[in-house]
């Protein structure tokens, strides 16, 4: 296992922010781990086992002024992960911040987005159909029903095709992925039925950070409006 | 604002065909009502913190009685007017709205039994609290760890993994299992639960029984914690060889005097409450989908309102809106007019009930009613007026209603968001807490795949073999 991956499993057990915060400055001091993490590959990697980190490396990475990290340390030692109200409440913190509106979102900011967007619905997808393999209804799993099977075969071809655009990603296939993110995560709790709902399940989690990341620090719609006003038709 | 001829009902009066006029009237009082209630109750107060203010307030306004027949001295509103009610708090907050609503799919469930005297029972204890300043309100305890959807369709219940059982005992029943995800069950005085007499074979040997949560073997277990609707508690309830007099089990086998006929009441009784409980989710989500709108609208009005697309992007969820309203409210009258309820839509029976004495009716009709013959001959009329057409109809909308309005509120709230975006400060929140709250709607009650079947199966499958559905399970 390569020193990534292993930072990456480390990352995916329950850490408090503080844990997380001091791993990300461990890896800060290695100039060559530092260039990887900063690939949209390696974010799309991290969220796929744990898309706060993931989420924290990026702002710890980010050009941009972005004040939203400091408000994340603020946090102090917070058991994050341990609880779902947390991402909310650091938002509601973020909302006081109106010099965030000023800062300087880049391009590359798009793409660590996307990627860790990207990730995340790999896990949504992941704990979907793990749960349809083992949940019983009308007497058989329920991935033995072709109406699950319909719907699972679409979120598989989602994902399939997330892991291609990551390979070399750009503006237009970032915002592509980003697009439907909140459709796809909530499809999955569906697969999941009552249990997806409830906390158990880390998909309500993940449902939560995606509507989230898909309209930070703007909303989605503007974003790409931006992008096509000023990028395609250079306006 | 929207323009206010955007929420009248009065628009699709058309589909009522003879519903009495006082009805509407009826069902413009229950949304000023509900709009009374909510002005003074901030949502997110009770994101962490337990409903009790409200429940009272509820209780002191009569609430919980207010829906009930007049035949056991509830106050006999109409229960087509619970539609204006849902539509008014389904904007505000679906977790509050749930407090009353699932009380009355509850009682619902007595009701459609034909059980009068349990339901008077209940009723006569909801009646001491509203006077004395306590609560007293009633939870459905239907699922089942191994068993959700299963349980909300007569065909899939022949292949359900239960685990609550009645076991028959001198003078009553005796009841072991567990139910999960009952709503308010933490601070319910009723539960209304199900339970079989043979576990192998459920859907022939349902029992409903009512039973106080206080009662010797019943106990709460973990509160859940989940997504949205934190106003509206969902727990797990034990319960532990609980017994149950005969006097309040609503639905039992050997209440036939022949097997067949509990089998059809049996069938319809799930689809009779089904039908109408769906179509109150519906007009919830169509409340959402208005609230949306008008955050979308006082915020692109600030911000982005010259814009053309963003005008384009509104018009969207103008269009969901009105579908919405529009299908849930045809699904209302579709379930009301064909289903256990539809004598009530008669102008003269209407007027009966509306203007009667509730102590006239209560102390002659309704002592009837509460007598086992009473029982009996509720049945035997539910049996011999059931037209398959008209169930058809019935579950067929009850399941459109609630898979169109709730699939139409998570795609507005989706696109209200993608709109207004975390810049958008406190209404980005709000929205946020709809979209919690509202996902839950495309699960319970069966998730919306499954109504999506139901669909297939009631308005397409005569034509296209409607017995080749749920043959999955059966290879």
């Amino acid at each position: 296992m390569n020193p990534i991956s292993e930072w990456i499993n480390q990352l995916a057990q329950n850490l408090s922010l503080a844990e997380i915060n001091s791993m990300i400055g461990e890896l800060n001091e290695n100039a060559e781990a530092k260039a990887l993490c900063q690939t949209p590959v390696f974010y799309y990697e991290l969220a796929k086992v744990q898309s706060l980190a993931a989420f924290v490396l990026w702002q710890s990475n980010s050009p941009s002024e972005s004040k939203l990290f400091p408000v994340l340390k603020s946090a102090g030692p917070h058991q994050l992960m341990d609880n779902p109200m947390a991402f909310r409440e650091i938002a509601w913190a973020q909302q006081q911040d109106a010099d965030l509106k000023n800062s300087s979102y880049k391009e590359s900011d798009l793409l660590s987005k996307a990627a860790i967007i990207a990730g995340l619905k790999y896990k949504s997808y992941q704990l979907a159909f793990d749960y349809a393999q083992s949940r019983i209804q009308g007497g058989k799993t329920i991935n033995s029903w072709s109406s699950i099977q319909t719907l699972l075969s679409e979120l598989y071809l989602e994902v399939s095709a997330d892991a291609q655009l990551i390979e070399n990603l750009n503006a237009a296939s970032a915002l592509h992925i980003i697009s439907g993110a909140d459709h796809f995560v909530s499809q999955n709790m569906q697969v999941m039925g009552g249990a997806g709902y409830m906390e158990d399940y880390i998909i309500e989690r993940l449902y939560r950070e995606c509507i989230f990341l898909k309209n930070w620090p703007m909303a989605y719609k503007a974003e790409l409006m931006n992008h096509y006003q000023n990028q395609v038709l250079a306006l | 604002m929207i323009h206010s001829k955007l929420l009248d009902i009065s628009l699709q009066q058309s589909s009522a065909g003879q519903m009495p006029s006082g009805l509407l009237a009826e069902i413009n009082d229950a949304r000023n009502l509900a709009t009374d209630i909510v002005k003074t109750i901030d949502p997110r107060k009770f994101e962490k913190e337990l409903p009790l203010e409200i429940i009272k307030d509820f209780s002191a306004r009569k609430l919980y009685s207010r829906w009930l027949p007049k035949l056991v001295g509830g106050g006999g509103g109409h229960p087509l007017a619970f539609y204006g009610l849902n539509l008014e708090m389904g904007g505000h907050c679906l977790g509050i709205s749930n407090l009353i609503g699932a009380h009355y799919v509850a009682l619902g469930l007595v009701s459609a039994t034909g059980s009068f005297g349990v339901l008077s029972k209940i009723t006569e204890e909801i009646l001491l609290a509203e006077s004395n300043g306590s609560h007293c309100s009633a939870a459905l305890a239907i699922t089942e760890p191994g068993a959700g959807s299963d349980m909300e369709d007569a065909e899939l219940l022949t292949k359900a993994k239960v685990c609550t059982k009645a076991i028959k005992v001198s003078g009553g029943y005796k009841i072991s299992g567990q139910k999960i995800f009952i709503s308010n069950a933490l601070f319910a005085k009723w539960y209304i639960g199900s339970a079989f007499l043979d576990l192998a074979n459920p859907a022939e040997s349902l029992v409903i029984f009512a039973v106080k949560a206080d009662a010797l073997g019943v106990s709460l277990g973990r509160t859940e914690k989940k997504l949205g609707q934190n106003a509206s508690p969902a727990s797990v309830v034990f319960f532990e060889n609980v017994f149950v007099a005969d006097d309040d089990i609503c639905f039992s086998p050997d209440q036939f005097l022949n097997f067949k006929d509990f089998l059809v009441n049996s069938e319809f009784l799930l689809n009779d409450l089904l039908s109408l409980s769906r179509a109150g989710v519906g007009a919830l989500a169509t409340g959402v989908q208005k609230r949306v709108l008008e955050i979308v609208i006082e915020v692109g009005s600030k911000n982005r309102d010259g814009h053309e697309w963003m005008q384009a992007e509104i018009g969207k969820l103008v269009e969901n809106f009105l579908v919405s309203k529009t299908v849930s409210w045809e699904g209302h009258v579709e379930c009301y007019s064909r289903g256990p309820y539809k004598d009530l839509q008669h102008p003269l029976i209407y007027r009966f009930f509306k203007y009667m004495p509730t102590a006239l009716l209560k102390y002659t009709l309704g002592a009837i009613l509460k007598s086992k013959s009473g029982r009996d001959a509720l049945r035997k009329k539910r049996r011999e007026s059931i037209s398959i057409s008209d169930e058809k109809m019935i579950f067929g909308w009850g399941s459109l209603a609630k898979s169109v309005c709730t699939d139409k509120a998570i795609e507005s709230t989706h696109l209200a968001l993608a709109l207004v975006g975390s810049d958008g400060g406190a209404a980005f929140w709000e929205l946020e807490k709809f979209l919690r709250d509202v996902k839950l709607q495309q699960i319970y009650e069966g998730t919306n795949e499954l109504n999506r079947l139901m669909i297939y199966k009631n308005f397409i499958g005569d034509e296209h073999k409607a017995n080749l559905i749920f043959q999955e399970a059966k290879r």
